[in-house]
């Protein structure tokens, strides 16, 4: 999202804070408040649906790591699903409803 | 510098406690700034109960009914507290000694206590550097011998934090565990009292008196088990039936390396143990920092609109209301809360609040989800409590983001509402300590605080 934190935007939060600040406290908080808000936005590399590949991979590397039946560690099978040409790792097929496929 | 149990005060009289107590504020707190206020403990009479004359220090936006809660803001700093908090009575009704109120962060939101807007804390056990954050003045007057044992507040890591940094326990609970009411609300879906002391006996005591259902309190219940436990027992079946997740990598997370070092040589004692170890990779632990931040700011400026110059609180007299409201505000918050609000304001307004608020709750959502698979399978989850030991004054105060990370493995167990206690693990090569969180899912206090217990007692 492409936001741009520039000094009407920070008045008009301010406004709607009800917030009285001094000119130069102003210009400090545009700083913070850039800086904050490109630490927050990270919350949109997931995607709508609330799983990321990424996501998926930790769930579904923790369940194998942790049954009792299996001896893999989280890592060793997160390194054995492919990583997408931007180093993103790609969506396992099970979760894409082909298990029911591989079973047939 | 002594550090003080409950068991330390048993078969001592209430005068030979008060003058212990007195000695060591007199001694300690001038240096460390860890009382905003230090009580006239002379006042107090004999206690009686299961509690009786132990001596606690209350963090200051936890109401004592006739005493200042200011919160350590500008904006309640004569606002006088007209009940106690649940959590006070029942301590009160066990005969325990309140010796003052502790300084903070200004309305619980920091995580060095550089953002009181009456004093600086320091560190007990270097003043050169910080004693963590919100509840810093709660920690430290633990850790220097002003009490035995202080509340505070855990909203993303405010009890756990700062318990690592001055080497002490720190305990959050399960959300509900104990009653918020006379909690002054920053973020009520995160928000939790919690225990600081020096023992996980002690926890377990003042927990078994704190906990109870609260009519007052929706989100508060009776837990049966904790309510009854009193002692802790000592035995090596827990380690025998549980099972602990431990990480191999900090999922992204900047890690300083004493702090890698020692989780390492941890993980490693507990594989000697016949603990059954599983590598697990903590679901969207590197978003827990902007999700925390974004639902956090949204709950912290709706509960702040109160204080608007006209119902109580600091009051900045102008011409029409509306300046009446800014002014109030604009002078009586400090640099950090305007910063959340109108953080908090940003991410619900109209044209962001579908890309922030809406996202980040539906996220809260999932990671709750996954987190409960998760403990379907583990018992106990071992992190770092923080990802650097304590740093120095001043450090980190002009620069937010970097202040906010010190929480960067706190602030999940607040999302999803579980148990977590912070254990005093090390010291870096300056003899500065290191802290060790191990969390539980939700309403398995007991099975935590005991696993640690015994754990702690195995380590030693």
């Amino acid at each position: 999202m492409d936001i741009k934190v520039n000094k009407e935007l920070l008045q008009k939060i301010m406004n709607l804070s009800k917030l009285e600040v001094s000119p130069a406290e102003c210009s400090s908080f545009l700083e913070d408040f850039r800086n904050i808000l490109l630490e927050m936005e990270k919350i949109n590399n997931i995607s709508g649906g609330m799983s990321s590949a990424f996501t998926v991979y930790q769930q579904v590397s923790n369940q194998y790591a942790t049954s009792k039946k299996l001896d893999y560690s989280a890592e060793d099978i997160l390194g054995m699903f492919p990583l997408s040409d931007s180093g993103v790792p790609m969506t396992p097929p099970i979760l894409e409803g082909s298990d029911e496929k591989a079973d047939d | 510098m002594k550090k003080l149990t409950i068991d330390s005060f048993r078969g001592k009289s209430v005068d030979e406690i008060k003058k212990t107590i007195k000695k060591n504020i007199s001694a300690a707190d001038p240096k460390i700034n860890a009382y905003l206020e230090a009580f006239d403990i002379d006042k107090f009479e004999q206690g009686k109960g299961l509690l009786a004359n132990i001596p606690f220090a209350v963090k200051d936006n936890i109401l004592i009914k006739g005493m200042i809660s200011s919160c350590a803001s500008r904006m309640l700093a004569d606002y006088k507290a007209p009940y106690s908090a649940f959590v006070i009575e029942k301590l009160l009704s066990e005969g325990a000694m309140i010796t003052g109120r502790t300084n903070m962060d200004e309305f619980a939101m920091g995580s060095s206590t550089e953002n009181s807007a009456f004093m600086t804390t320091k560190n007990p056990l270097n003043e050169e550097y910080v004693p963590g954050g919100s509840s810093g003045g709660s920690a430290a007057a633990v850790a220097s011998g002003m009490c035995a044992f202080a509340l505070g507040s855990d909203t993303g890591g405010s009890v756990r934090q700062p318990a690592a940094f001055c080497g002490i326990y720190g305990y959050k609970p399960t959300y509900g565990v104990f009653s918020r009411r006379g909690l002054v609300a920053y973020c009520s879906s995160f928000d939790q009292i919690g225990v600081l002391a020096n023992s996980i006996e002690d926890i377990a005591m003042v927990s078994s008196v704190m906990n109870d259902k609260d009519p007052y309190d929706l989100t508060s219940y009776l837990d049966r088990e904790l309510k009854e436990l009193g002692k802790i027992k000592y035995t090596d079946s827990v380690f025998k039936s549980g099972i602990i997740g431990v990480v191999n990598t900090f999922e992204g997370i900047p890690v300083s390396p004493e702090i890698e070092a020692s989780y390492k040589k941890l993980v490693g004692e507990l594989r000697k143990m016949n603990l059954e170890v599983v590598n697990i990779s903590p679901p969207f632990l590197e978003y827990a920092i902007p999700l925390y931040y974004v639902l956090s700011a949204a709950e912290a400026a709706s509960n702040l609109a109160r204080f608007d110059g006209v119902k109580y609180a600091f009051n900045k007299r102008s011409a029409s209301y509306q300046k009446l409201l800014m002014k109030t505000r604009g002078e009586g918050f400090g640099r950090e809360v305007k910063r959340r609000i109108m953080l908090g304001t940003f991410v619900t307004s109209s044209g962001y609040k579908d890309e922030f608020y809406k996202k980040a709750n539906r996220l809260r959502t999932n990671m709750k989800k996954s987190y409960d698979a998760l403990f379907s399978n583990i018992d106990y989850m071992l992190l770092p409590t923080t990802p650097t030991p304590p740093f120095k004054l001043g450090e980190k105060i002009d620069d937010p983001v970097a202040m906010y990370y010190s929480d960067a493995f706190t602030t999940f167990a607040n999302i999803i509402g579980i148990p977590a206690l912070s254990i005093p693990y090390d010291t870096d090569p300056k003899g500065l300590p290191i802290g060790m969180q191990v969390l539980s899912n939700v309403k398995r206090d007991v099975d935590l605080l005991t696993f640690c217990a015994n754990l702690v007692r195995k380590l030693k």
